[in-house]
């Protein structure tokens, strides 16, 4: 049965009539294939006109339409609802843009009209073509997973929860709470960083709607937007996390001391241990790697030292990996950052001279909860005279090639609470060029530099170097001015920068969102995206994505929580696209060139039919599939190669 | 090639270089009427064989233009768009077509002045280049 077209011409007011003969184009358009009706009207947009045209597709039985007028970026959606309005599928209709790309652009009016009648054509043609595509709608899953339990995790997973959303968070470490827990104070305020989040903590880990799992990590992720499947492997504690009272009898009781990670090798901690005083969930872990019980078979110090008896519903040795597996319908990924810890330390002498330290040693220093009891004491357990902050450490190209935004503000920060606790203290702050962004920071730089602080600018951070004198090391480089610059300082603190969490591009695999040129998740765009992956679904709060601080993290969260709460409905199913590819079994000889064209990942290889398959809830109908397949089997529907042909033959002809 | 007026197919991914095109008619800028849009949501959709076809069609010149590196909608069509705009222009040696019949350029949302210029020059270059009789019973192969 041959279609039956409808041709609408719209005036545009005079927009279109005053530069294309429209009679004449009409009397074109009437003469093409398939054509039945062509109606000439003053402006097709208005509310009336569209009422008019669903009439007119109905009474002519119409079941396409050309409506050739402006661009189809300003009017498609109003031309697609009167394609519905009329019994029509919205995908029945191509637009010409003969205002835009002919009467506006074509001072000869002849030459005009005729460049309309070519756009007409073509509109033509391709409508023949056209298929209707259905609305499709999935069920959904409007629970979430947060990955990583730092404040930008935590409070994406308040957020959802607050909604009566379930949040499973789930965290590598046996704590929550992230690296701001190492912190004593931080800025812009100077608040004690536990004494800050100890209420989301708290809220966090008694809120029924949220499952936090420690000692946790991602397996495996399948399915995609509105209905992932998660397996997590929650590693084994040793320590039953319902029955044990978090009472501490057991470190003491244990023989092994090995160095504590949270303390940044600074302090010792048993082989069952809390990370830190105060970590929450209040239950200890065994460290299997070093306890005696696994290495040499047998001790059970902490079992005998448990004042409830350390039987083996308090600590059991024989506890094994749990696997489950979360159904969920969006991921947040909240995986933070890890310290600078590269080629850079090395240069200043990191490593070499025991009196080098990190801005995160410091920061363990001076907490009072640290390995120091919060006094600031050089390894050989006495106070330095003299302190030298060092900055920008590893922003060099070719180290981690960007600032961290945060370091100059924290370094300020440092050095002041130095000499809070030490007046004596000399310490001098090394610097290049500041990074003080915000309304708080220019602040804490005028507080630091009315204090009895050493600021010296250098031309080069990437160019200092650290060397030791006798008593004494040497802090060495060039001001701006090109002449040498001495620093003599007891202790040295390194600046360092925030690099990619560990383990980023593995949970990148598993998920299958991509990461940036850093090895941080890409947002799905730096600036109108900056919560959302590539991948629909997967949510970016943090550092996942860059370097942040904590306001920024924690405002990530929330917006990350924010795009889930928006996107899935309880009750609602998800729409999807219709304009989206699909990939021919019979026509896929399964080569895969489409799975490394495909920026979505939406392109999997389906091992046991042999071929590619296009899940519908990924892809965004770029197309580019289609325009690599060699076997002609990948369609990018509403833009075929058909459909393309004849729009091209339509112009050519 | 005196009054010779070539033909145009220009494939415009929809985010950017259309955007382009229709500020340019928004602002009234002229552009030769010789180039004819097809719109495409993303330059990575160019499949190589609606170049040949549109050669094969009659066209003398054939212009893919889309968003600028790092600027893509769907994040790195344009990419797969330079890649087979550079393996295309091979193919089209080979088969005795200038491969500076066909042309790849960015155009940003913003650039209506680049894209009147892109397709005034596009138009210019292939007067002088001459026509492509690639096409009907007779044809001479290439100019």
């Amino acid at each position: 049965m041959p279609a039956r077209i409808g041709v609408y011409l719209c005036e545009c007011g005079s927009n279109v009539a005053e530069g294309i003969d429209l009679e004449r184009l009409a009397a074109f358009a009437a003469g093409l294939e398939d054509v039945v009706a062509v109606v000439r009207h003053p402006l097709l947009c208005g509310e009336a006109a569209c009422a008019m045209l669903a009439d007119e597709i109905r009474a002519r039985g119409l079941d396409r339409l050309v409506v050739a007028a402006c661009s189809p970026k300003e009017h498609e959606p109003t031309f697609r609802r009167v394609c519905v309005a009329g019994g029509l599928n919205p995908h029945m209709l191509q637009l010409a843009n003969i205002r835009e790309l002919a009467g506006w652009v074509t001072p000869d009016k002849a030459r005009a009209t005729a460049k309309a009648e070519t756009y007409v054509r073509a509109a033509v043609r391709r409508v023949r073509r056209h298929e209707p595509l259905e609305t499709r709608e999935i069920d959904i899953v409007t629970d979430a997973l947060v990955i990583g339990a730092g404040v930008a995790g935590i409070e994406a997973a308040l957020t959802l929860a607050q909604k009566g959303r379930t949040a499973f968070v789930v965290e590598r470490e046996p704590y929550v709470g992230g690296k701001v827990m190492k912190c004593d104070e931080v800025f812009p305020n100077l608040e004690c960083a536990s004494c800050m989040l100890e209420p989301k903590l708290d809220a966090v880990l008694h809120d029924e709607r949220i499952r936090v799992l420690t000692n946790a990590e991602v397996e495996s992720v399948r399915g995609d937007y509105g209905n992932f499947l998660v397996k997590v492997r929650r590693k084994a504690r040793y320590v039953n996390m319902q029955n044990c009272i978090g009472c501490g009898a057991c470190y003491p009781a244990c023989p092994v001391e090995v160095a504590s990670e949270f303390d940044e090798g600074l302090g010792r901690r048993k082989a069952i241990y809390v990370p830190f005083r105060g970590s929450l969930p209040n239950v200890p872990i065994i460290d299997r790697e070093h306890c005696l019980h696994f290495t040499d078979a047998g001790c059970t110090a902490c079992r005998d030292g448990c004042p409830l008896g350390g039987g083996a519903e308090f600590i059991d040795f024989d506890e094994q990996d749990e696997l489950l597996e979360l159904k969920v319908g969006a991921i947040i990924v909240a995986t933070g950052f890890e310290p600078y810890s590269g080629a850079a330390l090395r240069r200043l002498g990191f490593g070499r001279y025991p009196d080098v330290y990190t801005t995160v040693q410091l920061e363990r220093l001076l907490n009072p909860g640290g390995p120091s009891g919060g006094k600031v004491v050089k390894r050989d357990g006495r106070p330095p005279r003299s302190v030298c902050l060092v900055p920008c450490v590893g922003r060099e190209p070719g180290e981690l090639g960007y600032c961290s935004a945060v370091c100059c503000q924290n370094s300020l920060k440092l050095a002041h609470l130095l000499q809070q606790r030490a007046p004596e203290l000399e310490v001098s702050l090394v610097h290049a060029d500041w990074c003080l962004p915000g309304k708080r920071a220019q602040r804490i730089y005028d507080a630091a530099a009315r204090e009895r602080l050493r600021m010296i600018r250098v031309a080069d951070p990437a160019a200092l170097q650290v060397s030791d004198a006798p008593g004494t090391l040497l802090v060495e480089g060039l001001d701006p001015a090109g002449r040498p610059r001495q620093i003599e300082a007891d202790m040295v603190v390194l600046a360092v920068g925030m690099r990619p969490s560990a383990g980023s591009a593995e949970l990148a695999a598993r998920l299958r969102a991509p990461l940036d040129e850093d090895g941080f998740f890409r947002e799905e765009h730096a600036s109108t995206g900056p919560v959302s992956s590539a991948l629909q679904g997967v949510y970016l709060a943090g550092c996942a994505s860059g370097p942040r601080d904590i306001a920024a993290a924690v405002a990530g969260g929330a917006g990350a929580a924010g795009k889930v709460l928006s996107g899935l409905l309880p009750g609602q199913k998800l729409r999807l696209e219709s304009a989206v590819s699909v990939i021919d079994p019979d026509r896929c000889g399964g080569c895969r060139t489409c799975l490394g064209q495909c920026p979505y990942q939406a392109i999997s290889f389906d091992a046991e039919r042999g071929v590619c398959v296009v899940s519908d809830v990924l892809c965004k109908g770029c197309g580019t599939c289609d325009a690599s397949c060699p076997a002609g089997a990948a369609t990018a529907r509403h833009f075929t190669t058909a459909q393309l042909v004849a729009e091209l033959l339509g112009v050519l002809e | 090639m005196n009054g010779f007026e070539p033909r145009v197919v220009a494939f415009l991914c929809n985010w950017c270089s259309y955007s382009a095109a229709d500020a340019a008619g928004s602002a009234r800028k002229p552009h030769p009427p010789n180039v004819t849009v097809i719109r495409l949501m993303c330059s990575g959709r160019m499949d190589p064989q609606l170049v040949l076809q549109a050669f094969a069609a009659g066209a003398d010149g054939v212009l893919v233009l889309g968003c600028h590196p790092g600027d893509c909608h769907y994040r790195e069509g344009n990419y797969k768009a330079r890649r087979r705009h550079a393996l295309l222009g091979r193919l089209l040696r080979q088969l005795g077509i200038p491969p500076n019949r066909l042309v790849l350029d960015w155009v940003g949302a913003t650039e209506s002045d680049k894209f009147v210029e892109v397709t005034t020059r596009m138009v210019e270059d292939l007067r002088a280049l001459g026509p492509l009789r690639g096409n009907g019973p007779g044809a001479q192969g290439v100019a």
